[in-house]
């Protein structure tokens, strides 16, 4: 009788366990449903040119604040369609675009020779410009003064300034953050800035943007270069060749370092895909790279 | 009905090769994308710039081997008395609350131990000690937490194995209490300890998230003289730089490469401890 | 120095030691609890991220849960039937031994390398994508050997004199196992799948690798969408945030995800508890 009863327990507490799981489940699978069917009536309906779908997009953490938040406005204004944006990295974008494995994928550096061949039908789009600041510890004493030549910003990252004392600051080591190989940011600075040298291997690696501000603005002796969208009161820009890291300076020039951010879809972009890329770099889209810190395209 | 049961038994006998088959499958994979950047000079090379294709590993192979032994040090220094005090002193209240809370600690997500790391434990080493705070000693003050749990319950379960006769024949020879537990108690189960010693050295090897955070992670590791010298680790390297790593390239080969030394490492550690452990038994 | 005042001295170095086991669990609690309580509100828990370091959690949270009863729907049955094999079935021969040795293997293997697997095995080779699915089963082969371990152990502590009895009255040894062994062996059962759930929610290295960036702003709506996750959004979010905003809200993720944890462990604690009154009967 009471192993009856156990038994009885025992079946109770997994068909429990097994109606949460299944509930978990058909949350997305029943939603997605939904949608499916009011899509079907909204096509039927004559409404082609309403763009419906799944999205994927992937790549560049630089360019990741940007598309999601574009992505976020986009869906809200289509309710009908379906958009993930993923990191991974610029190589990662320009690899998973080529190879269809997303649909769109997006890089903050140029296309290497190497990735054109192998994915030789890559459409590419720019969705904004971006430069490379450098950034010290607003305690730092030299904070808003410092001025370097691009010749002088390649002898710190590369070790040969190791002090601050050399540069007009106090007698403490300099200590650097960079960011790892590969990384669209730091391979627009090593092109502009470091040339062929190495980066001083003690040099403290940071896989994101966001992690360099913020080892910088947590270390009075740090100096680091991020996104420009990444500069805010927390550090100090340093000024290049006397220049300030301006969006204004951007623009007109006189600020020595610019890059474009990039999209790619793989062949010409189908209807969505094409939707979602002119609403980036249409007014909507590029409010949300100003007010991100990037720079528009026009 | 006959025919049933055994074809519940192959079924069962299905479900469990499945973790072996996983094995099999991840050896597989990691040999054939790790395998075209093995070298000797993979393993000893100086100098790791995978800008240039230089990919040296020693200095992280042995940053990991400072972090890793530091921390199963400082682990042994707390848990084997802990666990000491747990068999031998503890009433079962109290060893029940010890138990209970270290277990917890087990389950803390490692990001979260991180978390703490690097907002604790780094700008306390960089105001008190100096450096840069993300260091060795970090690294090992946070990994020495995450392996403290295990080390504790395992020491413990053998120092509880220890037969009751030993103690009684020892105190009765009139050693003290704690003469019986250094020189009776802990020989006797050493070699559980040593189990517990393998096994931790594993899971430190092992952890990635809590270590990245603290570690600093220099651009070019070299091999460390101090510990307040930044580092890197096998895991920490994989997990900074695989999603830039150009697909195809031979980047993404050598951290597949090093992925193929951890698991090396790992599995070699295992079969130590199954050794161990059942020579223990013997 | 006489032996009964080392005695003492030594006792008080244990008691140290103790001492320092025992404060990590309260002092992270409280670091977390107070750091992470100020953000916590209606509004964090039910909407998305917005501009990175602004908005909610939802997603995060919904993606988490998603992934791992996902796993454990993967993992659960495949690690109680293994441990039926090895507790019930297996002969001591060279082919069970290995079975064991790589159960063993694959508990110790780094999550790293399971996550690498992940990426390269089943979003590339099987092209899953950066997937919900992709996560699911990367973290079930984590998940997997501790509930193999658990539930073997609980299966061979079932006393021999119970399945001689079921065996004496008739029923074969399936039936045994099913209606006799398995729900002695409950508690023990349930506890490792628990643990095996507890390892699951806070990983973050194999969900980085093959479940998606961490901060997507809906939840998903099939097994192939990546989808956002706790831990990765802790991580994100303590290296990378800027303002206080954005440190408030990765102490607040903390703070679920660990409420979340203890409250997978205590459900354990309940579980182990409940069969144990009922097996007492």
């Amino acid at each position: 009788m009471r192993s009856r009863r156990r038994k009885k327990q025992t079946t109770y507490l997994f068909l429990g366990i097994g109606v949460i799981i299944g509930l978990l489940l058909a949350g997305p699978l029943r939603y997605n449903g939904v949608i499916n069917d009011l899509r079907d009536q909204i096509t039927s309906g004559g409404g082609d040119t309403i763009p419906t779908g799944d999205l994927t997009v992937a790549g560049s953490s630089t360019l990741l604040p940007i598309t999601q938040e574009c992505a976020n406005l986009f869906m809200e204004k289509h309710p009908f369609t379906y958009i993930s944006v993923a990191g991974g990295g610029s190589g990662h974008g320009i690899k998973s675009a080529g190879s269809g494995e997303v649909d769109i994928g997006q890089s903050s550096r140029n296309i290497k020779d190497s990735e054109l061949l192998r994915y030789p039908d890559l459409v590419i789009f720019s969705i904004g410009k971006d430069s490379v600041a450098v950034i010290i510890n607003s305690d730092n004493p030299l904070a808003g003064s410092l001025d370097l030549s691009l010749e002088e910003l390649g002898e710190v990252f590369s070790g040969e300034i190791t002090n601050w004392k050399d540069l007009g600051g106090e007698d403490h080591e300099i200590e650097v953050y960079t960011r790892e190989e590969g990384s669209g940011t730091r391979e627009v600075f090593t092109q502009y800035v470091l040339g062929d040298k190495n980066y001083v291997s003690t040099a403290s690696v940071k896989p994101s943007n966001g992690e360099m501000r913020a080892s910088v603005a947590n270390n009075k002796y740090g100096i680091a270069f991020v996104s420009l969208g990444y500069v805010d009161e927390a550090v100090s820009a340093v000024l290049i060749e006397g220049v300030e890291a301006t969006v204004e300076n951007v623009q007109n020039g006189a600020y020595p370092i610019t890059r474009i951010l990039w999209m790619f879809t793989k062949g010409m972009p189908n209807n969505l895909e094409s939707s979602f890329i002119l609403f980036i770099q249409g007014p909507e889209g590029q409010k949300v790279v100003e007010e991100l810190g990037y720079i528009p395209i026009y | 009905m006959m025919k049933l049961e055994s074809l519940i038994e192959k079924a069962l006998f299905l479900s469990a090769s499945f973790s072996a088959l996983i094995v099999f499958l991840i050896t597989f994979f990691l040999i054939r994308e790790g395998v075209p950047a093995l070298s000797l000079n993979f393993l000893t090379g100086l100098e790791w710039r995978p800008g240039q294709e230089f990919f040296g590993t020693l200095p992280t192979i042995i940053g990991t081997l400072w972090v890793v032994i530091g921390a199963v040090f400082i682990a042994l220094l707390i848990g084997v008395p802990t666990s000491i005090y747990l068999s031998e002193f503890a009433p079962f209240w109290v060893r029940n609350i010890i138990k209970s809370s270290v277990e917890v600690i087990v389950g803390i997500p490692s990001v979260v131990i991180g978390f703490f790391g690097l907002m604790i434990l780094v700008p306390f080493i960089r105001n008190t000690i100096g450096g840069r705070g993300e260091s060795i000693l970090a690294g090992w003050i946070v990994l020495a937490i995450m392996i403290l749990p295990n080390l504790i319950s395992l020491t413990e379960d053998s120092l509880r194995a220890v037969p009751k006769s030993y103690r009684e024949a020892s105190l009765a020879l009139g050693a003290t209490q704690w003469q019986t537990i250094t020189k009776v108690i802990v020989p006797a189960a050493s070699s559980g300890i040593r189990a517990a010693i393998v096994l931790g050295v594993g899971r430190a090897i092992g952890e990635t998230m809590a270590v990245l955070m603290v570690i600093g992670n220099p651009e070019t590791p070299w091999i460390p003289t101090s510990i307040l010298d930044m580092t890197r680790t096998l895991t920490s390297t994989i997990a900074i730089e695989f999603s830039y790593a150009e697909w195809g390239s031979p980047h993404q080969h050598a951290l597949f490469a090093i992925g193929v030394v951890l698991f090396l490492l790992v599995t070699a550690l295992n079969f130590v401890a199954t050794f161990v452990i059942r020579r223990n038994k013997n | 120095m006489n032996p009964v005042s080392r005695e003492k001295i030594m006792k008080r170095l244990l008691l140290i030691a103790v001492a320092l086991s025992l404060i990590i669990l309260p002092v992270i609690l409280i670091w977390v609890g107070y750091n992470g309580s100020g953000i916590i509100s209606i509004e964090f828990l039910t909407s998305r991220p917005r501009l990175f370091e602004y908005g909610g959690i939802y997603p995060q949270i919904m993606g988490s849960v998603y992934l791992v009863s996902l796993c454990t729907l993967f993992g659960a049955p495949l690690g109680i039937a293994s441990a039926i094999y090895l507790a019930e079935y297996a002969p001591d021969n060279r082919i069970t031994q290995s079975v064991r040795f790589f159960t063993e293997t694959l508990a110790g293997m780094p999550s790293i390398v399971i996550g690498l697997f992940g990426l390269e095995f089943l979003v590339f080779y099987l092209q899953l994508k950066t997937s919900l699915l992709a996560g699911a089963i990367s973290l079930s082969f984590m998940m997997l050997p501790w509930t193999i371990r658990a539930s073997e152990e609980a299966i061979k502590t079932v006393p021999q004199e119970y399945r001689a009895a079921s065996l004496a009255l008739g029923a074969t040894k399936w039936q045994t196992i099913v209606n006799v062994v398995i729900p002695a062996a409950m508690p023990g059962i349930l506890t490792g799948v628990l643990l095996g759930v507890g390892k699951a929610v806070g990983e973050t290295a194999v969900v980085w690798l093959t479940a998606g960036s961490g901060l997507e702003a809906f939840v998903p709506r099939s097994l192939s969408s990546p989808t956002g996750s706790l831990p990765m959004y802790i991580y994100l979010l303590a290296t990378q945030a800027h303002t206080v905003e954005g440190v408030q809200r990765a102490y607040g993720a903390s703070l679920v995800l660990l409420i979340m944890f203890l409250g997978v462990s205590v459900s354990a604690l309940m579980a182990r508890n409940y069969y144990l009154r009922r097996l007492g009967n």
